[in-house]
């Protein structure tokens, strides 16, 4: 492990991994400050341009581009009241009122301050669970690797909100669906209808600009929201100053503490991520704040902003987790970054932990470095960086989609992919405003793939019989929960449903 | 039709037509020549795709009558503004269209330009600033940094073979 963590510490410390880095932390909060696109579709814009690189150093700037991302996402929160990410909604709660009670640069500071120590606890905690469950799931048989899919799969819905369990399950669905559109393993076509442009499947990249990128872009303009700040907003003398007083630094230590622990594990959950994190360290802060400071919360709480923003970094490493050592994404966001890796012939996983120290290493300790950047370059930076904000929305809007054309095009050269890509923004604008979530059908996309491969191989070694689900001890426990976390959200779903009808008279 | 003002029926609807469609497909899908009597074929995940959603979505259709869940869709798309939403789609399928013929820099330096002009944006000079000076930008970078190939299009090709 040691000999990783230094060929690891080697790699990522080389100038043009530095470079990366920084350009990837810099790139990713100028995306993730514009209302709309967050770490999702920061990633799926950053894709073609790392094709040109090795590996590791792609995974590094995309790592670079995801926590940039996040830390626009929360600028925009604080400075403007528009959570560029749904992880920020929870910092604009408090931030918002702090930036305009003259004090944007505090809040700014503070939302750094806690979003590297989320980072920096959810990096120490990663060095030790990484190690540890890539080692166990070594033991993985094909058998085990499609329940834990199906777990993922299932695991998202079941975290997606009141009401949105069913239609959750329906988007994964579509997501598996559609994966299958292609040749299969045995060389047959499906759902291809003789046009050799599906000969290959639909895209990931294609997919996730089109549902992502230029569906929130078009939501944004039916919606007319999003609108720019006045330029007057983001003066730099306006933001007040970035320095934290002794007492302040002790009020929000013990916050940013709890936040980071709870966010991390939350965020190792397939499906919970970085928007529960922070609202579930919110509350949690809130709760256990005394009288005075309970009342501060959304108000203009220092606690309010620390805790979400610690949490929500935190959850985004520990989303890490199932990534690199299963090579099953908890989230949309590790779901296209899995596409990513599986582009570049990188098959994450434990194998990936022994086969190749250097690719495993580095990006941990990348995403490391990236928090350093993040705290000693753009925080200083945020007022210049800010100025973005007040690109006119008549500008900004076809630029964004401009580029999310050629995101696509530049990876296939291929002008059906455009068409497609349209074709699939325009179903993903109908879903959006049918209030269905996006997020699970990326992330059944993702891993359909993986999941029928998995089922082919463990029926094949138990020659044909589907007796491995609940004869394997991993399998049967694996499936266990997965019918657990399916059935708990289902059933209280239906639940609702029929107090809806039969209302208690005693609740009214 | 007040019986389809309902996101979640309107939603559960639409995917059941899907699902339906595919079982159809998914239920003819060839089979390996070599082994048709295999366990696992090409058609065993799609058609346990297909009636797993086709159960869900009757789930969510029945939920959706007698629950009462799911806003109206009226409600929720009252003022929106759909005219520069669809006239923003057209402009990217022409785009993609006409990509081939006009090349990247006439095609992207149009698009931003109708695209600017769709959202309102009515400063001339400004806008063929921006869009001129991005598209150039981009086309540097791509064709002279990265030692990409950009299609020049069809209409250059055929300007630039008369003019030779």
């Amino acid at each position: 492990m040691i000999d990783g963590i230094l060929t690891g510490l080697q790699t990522a410390f080389s100038p043009i991994n530095l470079l990366m880095v920084f350009v990837g932390c810099f790139a990713g909060t100028f995306i993730g400050m514009l209302p709309g696109l967050g770490p999702v579709s920061a990633i799926a814009l950053m894709i073609p341009i790392t094709y040109g690189l090795d590996p590791a150093s792609g995974l590094i700037l995309i790592a670079g581009v995801y926590y940039g991302a996040i830390f626009g996402g929360s600028t925009s929160a604080i400075l403007i009241n528009a959570p560029g990410v749904s992880g920020a909604v929870a910092t604009a709660f408090d931030g918002y009122p702090l930036a305009q009670r003259g004090q944007a640069g505090k809040a700014l500071a503070i939302a750094a301050y806690g979003s590297f120590a989320g980072g920096t606890v959810g990096a120490i905690l990663l060095l030790v669970f990484v190690p540890f469950l890539a080692k166990v799931s070594l033991s993985f048989q094909s058998a085990d690797y499609f329940a834990l899919m199906l777990f993922g799969c299932t695991a998202v819905a079941a975290f997606s909100g009141k009401g949105q369990v069913v239609k959750a399950i329906l988007m994964t669905l579509l997501g598996l669906m559609l994966a299958t559109v292609g040749e299969d393993p045995s060389g047959i076509q499906r759902f291809t209808f003789g046009n050799a442009d599906f000969y290959d499947g639909i895209s990931f990249l294609l997919l996730s600009m089109a549902t992502f990128a230029l569906a929130e872009a078009l939501i944004v303009v039916l919606r007319g929201s999003g609108g720019s700040a006045t330029a007057s907003d983001l003066e730099k003398d306006k933001l007040g100053s970035m320095k934290l007083s002794s007492d302040e630094v002790r009020d929000i230590a013990p916050a940013v503490g709890r936040s980071s622990i709870l966010g991390f594990f939350v965020g190792i959950l397939p499906g919970a991520g970085a928007t529960i994190a922070s609202f579930l360290a919110y509350g949690m802060e809130r709760n256990a704040a005394p009288g005075d400071k309970k009342e501060e919360f959304g108000d203009g709480s220092h606690r309010g902003l620390a805790a979400p923003e610690t949490a929500n970094n935190a959850a985004s490493t520990g989303s890490f987790v199932p990534l690199l050592t299963l090579g099953i994404p908890g989230s949309a966001t590790t779901a296209v970054m899995l596409g990513a890796l599986l582009s570049y012939g990188v098959q994450p996983g434990p194998r990936r932990y022994i086969d190749s120290p250097a690719v495993f290493w580095s990006v941990i300790i990348s995403m490391y470095v990236g928090n350093i950047i993040l705290l000693v370059l753009n925080l200083p930076l945020i007022p210049y960086i800010s100025k973005l904000l007040s690109v006119p929305r008549q500008l900004l809007t076809p630029i964004i989609l401009f580029f999310s054309l050629m995101g696509v095009y530049l990876v296939s050269f291929n002008t059906i992919d455009l068409s497609m890509m349209v074709a699939i923004g325009a179903i993903a604008v109908v879903i959006r405003i049918l209030d269905y979530p996006l997020a699970p059908l990326l992330l059944g996309f993702i891993l359909g793939g993986m999941l029928e491969d998995n089922l082919r191989r463990a029926l094949l070694i138990w020659d044909g019989s589907f007796a491995f689900l609940w004869q394997r001890p991993i399998t049967a426990t694996i499936m266990v929960i997965t019918l657990l976390t399916l059935l708990i959200p289902v059933i209280g779903s239906l639940r609702d449903g029929r107090r809806a009808r039969h209302p208690d008279p005693f609740m009214e | 039709m007040r019986i389809l003002d309902n996101k979640d029926r309107v939603g559960g609807l639409l995917i059941l037509a899907f699902a339906v469609a595919y079982l159809r497909y998914a239920l003819v899908l060839p089979l390996d020549p070599t082994d048709p009597n295999a366990s696992f074929t090409s058609r065993t995940l799609p058609v346990g795709l297909a009636v797993a959603s086709i159960v869900f979505a009757l789930v969510q259709l029945a939920m959706s009558f007698r629950g009462g869940s799911g806003g109206s869709i009226r409600e929720a798309v009252r003022g929106y503004r759909w005219r520069p939403m669809l006239l923003l789609l057209v402009l990217m399928l022409g785009y993609s269209l006409m990509f081939q013929t006009l090349g990247f820099l006439v095609s992207s330096f149009t698009f931003l330009l109708l695209g600017f002009f769709i959202m309102g944006e009515r400063r001339i000079i400004l806008s063929v600033v921006v869009a001129g000076g991005l598209v150039t930008l981009l086309w540097a970078l791509l064709t002279q940094a990265f030692g990409l190939f950009l299609d020049p299009g069809d209409l250059m090709r055929a300007i630039v073979g008369s003019a030779g």
